[in-house]
């Protein structure tokens, strides 16, 4: 007996991001998925961010690390619930992962303004699943070099806005700054770029201006919904 | 290594499938992998072989076929084949937001008995 069945693998990923996306409308939560490179600086980005914010917004973050719960700690000062996933080698977060956390009844997470998840350390395997996130954020180090988001453009084609993050050390690094602007507009004219420098401050308030754009945007959603 | 999670996706699709339509055995199964899917065909085929031993899928014949990489250009509509690592359109140089094909891996597919 031969059936066709024409049903994809990721299929089961994609509900379970569904479930979690009707979640956080029903309550008004901003999701926002990060991704990057290890060691692009997205914990300490959370950090400056979170230490902006956080007298204004009820922040929660997932911390998704492959083992460890220092970046967790690291942050746990300073938002409203910092939960840990530890996926033990495996190489990205799954939408059932997420929401295990957000359907868990002592997780206050559903009360948050705004949930930040901290991907693996990894530009391939994160952007192929979808969370449940309303926006997906790449983090792009000047240290890494120019050739990233031609190497992985995916990454970056699937992404909202993309960070380029330790500004500060361009004078130190062969970082052609003007180069991957240009690369990034033909990767994803809609993307936001801003370059950032969590040290100097640098470009820290337009991406706290436009994650409270995306927070309004949600709510609004919310409202109509 | 996102593939492990694919196969059991893959074997979970199959196995419930086959036990509504009251099938003990899988004989054959065609699985497309986009080419721009990121996911390797030799990782699948690895975990295909490690994972599928005492399960209803032992000993089935695994058919993988590429599918090239399909976009559709923002600007003029071209449906074409997008380069990375920029995408963009040979007719009109705009890029594409989004692919036709290429892009996932599913089961076209099986056999069963």
């Amino acid at each position: 007996m031969k059936i066709y069945l024409a049903r994809e693998l990721q299929e089961a990923n994609k509900n379970n991001a569904e479930d979690n996306r009707t979640l956080l409308l029903k309550n008004g939560v901003l999701m926002v998925n990060i991704i990057g490179s290890p060691g692009s600086g997205k914990t300490a980005l959370l950090e400056q961010t979170l230490k902006a914010l956080n007298n204004k917004y009820r922040i929660g973050v997932i911390e998704g690390d492959l083992y460890t719960a220092e970046d967790a700690k690291r942050l746990e000062q300073r938002a409203y619930q910092v939960l840990q996933i530890n996926t033990e080698g495996s190489c990205h977060l799954e939408a059932n992962y997420i929401g295990h956390l957000l359907n868990q009844n002592n997780s206050s997470l559903l009360s948050a303004d705004i949930i930040f998840i901290e991907n693996i350390g990894n530009l391939v395997c994160p952007a192929e699943f979808d969370l449940g996130e309303d926006v997906r954020v790449s983090v792009l180090s000047v240290t890494e070099g120019n050739d990233k988001p031609r190497k992985y453009p995916l990454a970056f084609k699937v992404s909202d806005a993309t960070l380029i993050t330790k500004t500060d050390l361009l004078p130190y690094c062969d970082f052609n700054l003007d180069l991957t602007l240009r690369d990034m507009q033909k990767i994803n004219d809609s993307s936001e770029v801003i370059p950032i420098s969590i040290k100097t401050g640098e470009g820290l308030k337009n991406w706290c201006q436009w994650l409270e754009k995306q927070l309004d945007i949600k709510k609004k959603r919310h409202v109509c919904s | 290594m996102h593939e492990l999670s694919l196969v059991s996706s893959l074997m979970q699709i199959i196995g419930e499938d086959a036990r509504k339509r009251g099938l003990q055995k899988i004989n054959r199964v065609s699985l497309i992998i986009g080419e721009m899917s990121t996911s390797s065909s030799r990782a699948i085929e690895f975990a295909l072989e490690h994972l599928c031993k005492g399960t209803i899928l032992d000993g089935a014949a695994f058919e993988i076929t590429i599918e090239e990489l399909q976009g559709k250009c923002d600007s003029c509509s071209l449906l074409f084949k997008p380069s990375p690592p920029f995408f963009l359109c040979p007719s009109c140089g705009k890029g594409c937001s989004s692919f036709t094909k290429g892009r996932q891996v599913y089961i076209d597919f099986y056999e069963g008995e």
